[in-house]
């Protein structure tokens, strides 16, 4: 029988990386800032929650929109714009999916970029009641290790990577006995929203199944 | 257990920071009197403290959380917000309790209201082991830490066991 485990915090991000990088997004963007602010205008985003990020590479710089009331960020530069939720769950994604095409469609009609790829990450912190989270990934050690030491295990982690999706499951270091995990997954440019959901909701059952974990909701 | 990888777990975004927009604004037609301009710092910077506090409490509350399991039966969050002692108390407490009763052990904690309708906090060992040796752990908790702080809950936190 699954583990019942709460999910105290669950992170969506979505990047979508332009066809081709417009450095018209990154020096003259007065324009698309102006026009964000009243895309996310339903969302109640005022002032104080635009930032300009003027460090580290050009690829990392831009403009961030928060919407506080939503725990939702949105970041657009030269080359992607990447949107960021926190207290995530599937019962709020067409508000995201909302919010994401809010901000891309403004982005690139102003920006005259299109899509080349969505790279597309669900972290979660799963956090069994009774259970001790290492029991959880126990399945996951790699057998030649486990021999090398009688001494009980600690800790585990362990990390699969594939051409265009990536897995990682290791401890919680948010939550008490919590397990993390973070399933990416990119997809090409011209699939759809509900194309990308319901793939990501099929990864995310196949790993809870996996991991032999069930969400407790009160 | 903590994290293996050096591996971003959050989004890296600050909900905690103060909103920008205060609290309580006074209404542009209220006269200013000769007396404002002496207005003491304290009340003046009211509002940045007041938020600059949630912000405090919003990181403690986020600490716990690293420690203890939160119940999805009861409202912890505004429990914690009525009794403002307690998160320090828990993190305090945290130490003592992996001394008594192991590293590896899972701290639940709830907060159940009870037929009278008052409300406690059960910070509650999940005990895998036998009855005598959880007794005798919570016993050692007691005597060594809990029994020179208990003043500290007012009555609000209770340290308990169940058998798993």
């Amino acid at each position: 029988m699954p583990e019942l485990v709460s999910i105290p915090i669950a992170i969506v991000e979505i990047v979508i990386e332009y066809v081709r990088p417009n450095m018209k997004l990154l020096v003259d963007r007065a324009k698309v800032v102006d026009q964000l602010f009243e895309a996310f205008g339903p969302w109640n985003v005022k002032i104080d929650d635009v930032e300009v990020l003027t460090d580290g590479k050009p690829s990392e710089q831009g403009v961030k929109f928060k919407l506080p009331a939503k725990r939702t960020s949105f970041l657009f530069g030269a080359a992607s714009c990447k949107l960021t939720r926190d207290d995530a769950d599937w019962e709020s994604a067409e508000e995201t999916i909302r919010i994401l095409d809010a901000g891309w469609q403004t982005v690139a009609t102003l920006g005259d970029v299109e899509a080349g790829s969505y790279k597309t990450a669900i972290a979660m912190h799963l956090q069994p009641k009774i259970l001790p989270s290492i029991e959880i990934l126990k399945p996951f050690l790699a057998s030649p290790l486990v021999g090398l030491s009688s001494s009980p295990i600690k800790a585990v982690a362990a990390v699969v990577k594939w051409d265009k999706r990536r897995i990682t499951v290791d401890g919680s270091n948010q939550v008490a006995n919590g397990v993390f995990i973070r399933f990416e997954r990119q997809f090409e440019g011209s699939v759809s929203y509900d194309q990308i959901a319901t793939q990501l909701r099929a990864d995310e059952d196949e790993l809870l199944a996996l991991l032999d974990v069930k969400e407790d909701r009160p | 257990m903590r994290g293996l990888l050096d591996y971003a777990q959050t989004s890296g975004n600050d909900w905690t920071t103060p909103p920008g927009e205060v609290l309580y604004q006074e209404p542009p037609s209220a006269a200013r009197g000769p007396s404002s301009s002496h207005e003491p710092t304290d009340l003046a910077n009211l509002e940045s403290q007041m938020a600059r506090f949630e912000a405090e409490h919003e990181t403690m509350i986020a600490d716990v959380r690293k420690h203890f399991v939160f119940s999805t039966d009861s409202d912890l969050n505004s429990f914690f917000r009525s009794h403002r002692t307690l998160p320090q108390l828990l993190i305090q407490a945290t130490p003592h309790l992996r001394r008594a009763f192991g590293t590896g052990t899972v701290f639940n904690l709830r907060a159940p209201i009870d037929a009278s309708g008052s409300q406690t906090l059960y910070a509650v060992v999940m005990w895998p082991g036998p009855a005598n040796d959880a007794r005798m752990a919570l016993a050692d908790f007691d005597e060594n830490w809990w029994f020179e702080i208990v003043r500290q809950a007012s009555g609000n936190l209770t340290f308990t066991y169940e058998l798993v």
